[in-house]
């Protein structure tokens, strides 16, 4: 179990789902934790439902069926600016501009999510099932990756394993595409085990990993024989000729079961095997708990929170869905404690605060401006520590696994002030998707009126606060915003410049006054360590 | 909120006592009773992590078993004729030509089938293993350096960076903090990307809730506060150096983070560990190209080594600072013997580290593996050194850690290597340990005289007493000895009850021990 010297308050142990409408505290808290930053009309959406009809809502697949990434680059000889190129054949001459085009075009959809749970399940999945595009260089495999993540977001974890395992993207970043009879390659194997589904345990005696052993690595890797890819179709196939058709017989930790020669069919009862095991239920279940909650697992949650949820999980077959709706409609994910205790990840730090803030995105339909634009979200994340498309390595990022630290692993000197950067670029520079196009610039006044009168200083600033930090404002943190506000006056001096401002729309030296007031009234805000939590 | 400095009184029972040592303020820390001097001024590590397991057999080549090699290993074995010669027993990859020159001068040691017993194969598990100084069945979520740095900084994060202490007291280049050098409760890892990076902290005091988002509020704004104070200290120190070496390489990345660690060590920063990493030795597939074995991707990987590892020695020359930094380049595991059908080689045992700098032993330490004639696809090259060994020999050679708190640091006993030129003479027994310690002052406390017990690995050597307040208080002996045990007579006469230090000092080394007169 975890190392837990330090002893918090966690709160209820329950998985008794909430009851009544959520409220707008609720509601914001559900959607920082299930979206990339939640955006105020989204919270006033969800606000009046009850948990019930909000994860209804948010289970449910984005309307639009997911549309392609599209080439945006004039020097792509083959895929003409506009049109998608995932039907063409990769040429790898074109590599770096369909690399471009499909990490942007992921970024563009977590920018323009729809209040779902879908893209941050399918960032969950890309941690999980990692394949880094740095390794696998074939964006069409990427993309196939890409389509089964989203196919599966919160559908059968079974299924979803079945099919990752015999997915071109993933045959080619574990070395599948090398494993034939004879000439064993274990690299998918080991990470079957250790990392998808059962995951390590403790090393007991040489090669045991109370799990699953060395043994059961070998056994299996033959299993996984006989598959390759094809670049022309994108799709992967089975070859008999190289398909390993001795019997395969397991450790006694899965009770030497056996398969015989299935051909292509083994990997199946492969996955079978393991998902037999209530360790693998247990093992995804711990990593939904981090993923939503919080990285501290200590005996109590284990018995009163993943245990149940492990038992559930099994009940229904492994479907996800049941299983998010339990962990999130309880009491416990909603607990006070437990309450702003995440450490936005770099992605719910850039598109969080560009979605929260209103920061405009380009307008017209020149799609190669959208994407340049999110490739400036893009390299910011990836300056934060995490580049979409290309995780660190095979276990995905380390603040989901690396213990003691987690989450906190985010933060430190490096990333602190590139984070300062990122918000000093979206509350007082803006932002240039590349030289050819106009700066987009944040409007402050978008915000200032998410208040029911912003001419007074003590609605508008815990307006902000309600909207951007996990906690209400204590005294002294109001004093401080107003301090930066109003540079010191009364609270009546904001009230007559504002309504200056509004009386006189246009006398720009006075809009501009007011703006740049409110620009570094966020700016601080969403510098201060209560901005870097959900 | 839990208060760090309570929570290491309770566990470790560490004293922090500042004293000044003929005038230099130093600190003594004590655990279990026993005294120690620190003495990491000026003493450099630089770890260079290769991350993904590197394949030692095709990087230092046992040359008596190359026939065998070419049996069990014919997809990726190095054409004999390409491999450059570093011994008569040893070879090394052909893009190694800097690391050769190295050993030439001096300045490189091997040391041979570094692992632990009951190897663990997960790269994740294995890299915790050795990263924590743990053994293969104990997860330790603290790293090895952590745990040093903590009885030397019990406080930390606390008030740091201050006039005290204004430097970091780790560095790691990259995007993220090393395990390495996580305490019992923070990392004392300072990340720096580049040199020119400046931060505000936003400003203001709070108190913290005993809740998990009290913990994170108080996280998040501790490493905001102390990241103002670092960034300045440190970007003022590498304005203070420059880099001057004609060796650095471009596309290199490795090279490109030695480089800033050797502009910070330059310029004068105290931080006495460093570390960086390079990745992508996980070899699976197309680890050389086919045919063409001298090339491919581990070759790509041994030129970096070899070229940043080489400019930042010379870098460190042209300063004057070869003496202070000690390198030691490593992995989680080696491959295994056996190569795979994808001209690649899968997840192994031990493997050869390396250790530079001009204070090393330049020494291949330890046997070749034995390569048999046949192999089955899982065997491996088993381990004779413990990776322990090397950081406790780290510890006590270089860093001045005695042998009763390294056992504590690395939770065992493991045998002290020669790694230092002064540690051992080339003729002598490798195995010989170093031996400089204070190994019994009786009776202790001291009534009226007592017999002081010390081993010296000879040469000047001064045995001195201190006041815990740093004032020296008598000079028992100053002069040249010989190597071996030695034994003095002292009494008490003259003297205070109370706490003193007793200091031993040989060379560059310097033990410590506290003893009571009554």
């Amino acid at each position: 179990m975890e190392n837990t010297e330090v002893h918090l308050k966690s709160g209820v142990l329950s998985l008794t789902p909430i009851t009544g409408e959520l409220g707008f505290a609720k509601a914001k808290h559900l959607l920082n934790r299930c979206m990339f930053g939640a955006r105020q009309s989204e919270i006033e959406f969800m606000q009046n439902k009850t948990i019930d009809e909000a994860l209804d809502f948010l289970l449910q697949h984005p309307s639009e069926p997911l549309s392609p990434p599209i080439g945006v680059k004039s020097d792509d000889e083959e895929v003409p600016v506009g049109e998608t190129w995932v039907n063409t054949k990769y040429n790898w001459r074109y590599k770096s501009q369909r690399r471009y085009s499909y990490n942007n075009w992921w970024i563009g959809r977590l920018h323009k999510q729809d209040v779902s749970l879908q893209e941050k399940m399918v960032l969950f999945w890309h941690n999980h099932f990692v394949i880094e595009n740095d390794v696998v260089r074939n964006t069409n495999y990427n993309y196939r990756y890409n389509v089964l993540l989203n196919e599966y977001a919160f559908g059968n974890f079974k299924t979803f394993a079945q099919e990752m395992t015999v997915n071109v993207g993933m045959l080619e970043y574990l070395d599948g595409v090398d494993n034939k009879v004879g000439a064993p390659n274990e690299n998918y194997a080991r990470e079957l085990f250790e990392l998808f589904t059962i995951g390590k345990g403790p090393l007991i005696e040489e090669g045991n990993y109370t799990n699953y052993t060395e043994h059961d690595i070998r056994e299996a890797a033959k299993v996984l024989t006989g598959w390759k890819t094809n670049s022309n179709s994108d799709t992967s196939y089975y070859t008999s000729s190289r398909h390993d058709k001795s019997q395969k017989t397991f450790s006694y930790i899965f009770e030497n079961y056996t398969i015989t020669n299935k051909e292509e069919e083994e990997y199946k009862q492969l996955i079978d095997m393991i998902f037999l095991k209530k360790e693998t239920a247990r093992h995804i279940v711990r990593k939904l708990y981090r993923w939503f909650i919080y990285y501290r697992i200590d005996e109590e949650i284990e018995q009163n929170i993943i245990e149940p949820l492990a038992t559930l999980f099994i009940d229904n077959k492994f479907e996800i869905k049941p299983l998010l709706k339990t962990l999130l409609s309880s009491q416990h994910f909603f607990d006070e404690n437990l309450r702003g205790c995440m450490i936005k990840n770099p992605l719910e730090f850039t598109i969080g605060i560009i979605r929260q803030l209103e920061f405009p995105s380009p307008a017209g339909d020149d799609v190669a401006e959208h994407y340049r634009f999110w490739n400036v979200i893009n390299y910011r994340s990836a300056n934060l520590g995490m580049e979409l498309a290309d995780p660190p390595d095979v276990a995905g990022w380390q603040a989901w696994y690396l213990a003691p630290n987690y989450n906190q692993l985010w933060i430190n000197t490096a990333s602190i002030p590139n984070r300062a950067k990122v918000v000093t670029y979206a509350v007082l520079w803006g932002i240039r998707p590349h030289s050819e196009y106009d700066k987009l610039y944040l409007d402050p006044f978008k915000l200032a009126y998410f208040a029911n009168n912003p001419s007074d200083i003590n609605d508008l600033i815990p307006t902000f606060v309600k909207l951007l930090f996990p906690k209400p404002a204590t005294d002294d943190l109001l004093d401080e915003l107003k301090e930066t506000l109003n540079q010191g006056l009364p609270d009546f001096e904001w009230t007559v410049e504002w309504n200056r401002y509004v009386n006189n729309p246009d006398d720009a030296n006075q809009k501009k006054a007011v703006a740049n007031n409110l620009k570094r009234l966020l700016f601080k805000m969403c510098s201060m360590a209560e901005y870097q939590l959900i | 909120m839990m208060d760090r400095r309570k929570f290491i009184k309770n566990t470790g029972a560490f004293i922090t006592l500042p004293i000044l040592l003929n005038g230099q303020a130093i600190q003594v820390l004590g655990a279990n009773g026993g005294f120690n001097v620190e003495k990491t001024d000026g003493k450099v590590l630089v770890l260079i992590q290769l991350d993904g397991g590197n394949d030692g057999l095709n990087m230092l080549i046992p040359l008596n078993m190359y026939d065998n090699l070419v049996k069990v290993r014919p997809e990726v074995v190095l054409p004999k004729n390409k491999i450059i010669s570093l011994t008569n027993l040893q070879g090394l990859h052909p893009s190694m030509p800097e690391i050769n020159e190295m050993y030439d001068d001096e300045k490189m040691m091997f040391i041979q089938n570094v692992g632990y017993p009951t190897p663990n194969l997960s790269h994740f598990r294995s890299k915790e293993i050795v990263l924590s100084a743990s053994d293969s069945r104990t997860v330790i979520s603290s790293g090895w350096f952590g745990r040093y740095l903590d009885t030397l900084h019990p406080d930390y994060p606390d008030n740091y960076p201050d006039d005290t202490n204004p430097h970091p007291i780790a560095i790691s280049i990259g995007s993220s903090s090393s395990p390495t050098c996580q305490g019992s409760m923070s990392n004392f890892g300072v990340v720096l990307k580049n040199l020119d990076t400046s931060y505000e902290s936003p400003s203001g005091e709070q108190e913290f809730p005993d809740t998990p988002y009290g913990f994170e509020m108080e996280y998040v704004t501790q490493v905001m506060k102390s990241t103002q104070k670092y960034l300045e200290v440190v970007s003022e120190t590498a304005e203070l150096s420059e880099s001057i070496s004609e060796q650095w390489t471009e596309d290199n990345s490795l090279a490109d983070r030695l480089k800033i660690v050797a502009r910070l060590i330059t310029g004068g920063l105290t931080t006495p560990i460093y570390v960086v990493n390079l990745g992508g030795f996980d070899t699976h597939a197309n680890q050389v190209t086919e045919g063409e074995t001298e090339l491919g991707k581990h070759a790509d990987l041994m030129r970096y080594v070899s070229e940043a590892v080489y400019a930042f020695q010379d870098e460190l020359k042209q300063h004057q600072k070869e003496d202070d930094v000690i390198s030691l380049v490593y992995s989680e595991f080696g491959r295994r013997i056996a190569s795979n059908k994808s001209f690649g080689t899968d997840h192994g045992e031990a493997y050869p580290m390396m250790l530079f700098g001009s204070r090393v032993n330049p020494i291949v330490f330890g046997e070749n593996p034995t390569i048999p004639a046949s192999v089955e696809k899982k065997t491996n090259v088993p381990f004779k050194i413990d990776f322990r060994s090397v950081y406790a020999s780290v510890l006590n050679l270089w860093f001045g850690v005695n042998k009763t708190e390294i056992n504590n640091l690395l939770l065992g006993e493991f045998e002290i290597l020669p790694i230092l030129k002064n540690a051992v003479s080339v003729d002598d027994n490798i195995n010989k340990p170093n031996q400089l310690k204070i190994m019994s002052v009786f009776p202790n406390p001291v009534i009226n005289s007592a017999e002081i017990q010390f081993v010296t690995n000879g040469g000047q050597i001064s045995l001195r007493l201190f006041s815990l307040a740093g004032k020296e208080i008598r000079n028992l002996r100053d002069g040249n000895l010989p190597g071996g045990i030695q034994s003095i007579p002292f009494t008490k006469k003259g003297l205070k009850n109370g706490q003193y230090l007793l200091v031993l000092q040989n060379g560059n080394e310097r033990v410590s021990q506290k003893i009571i007169i009554q």
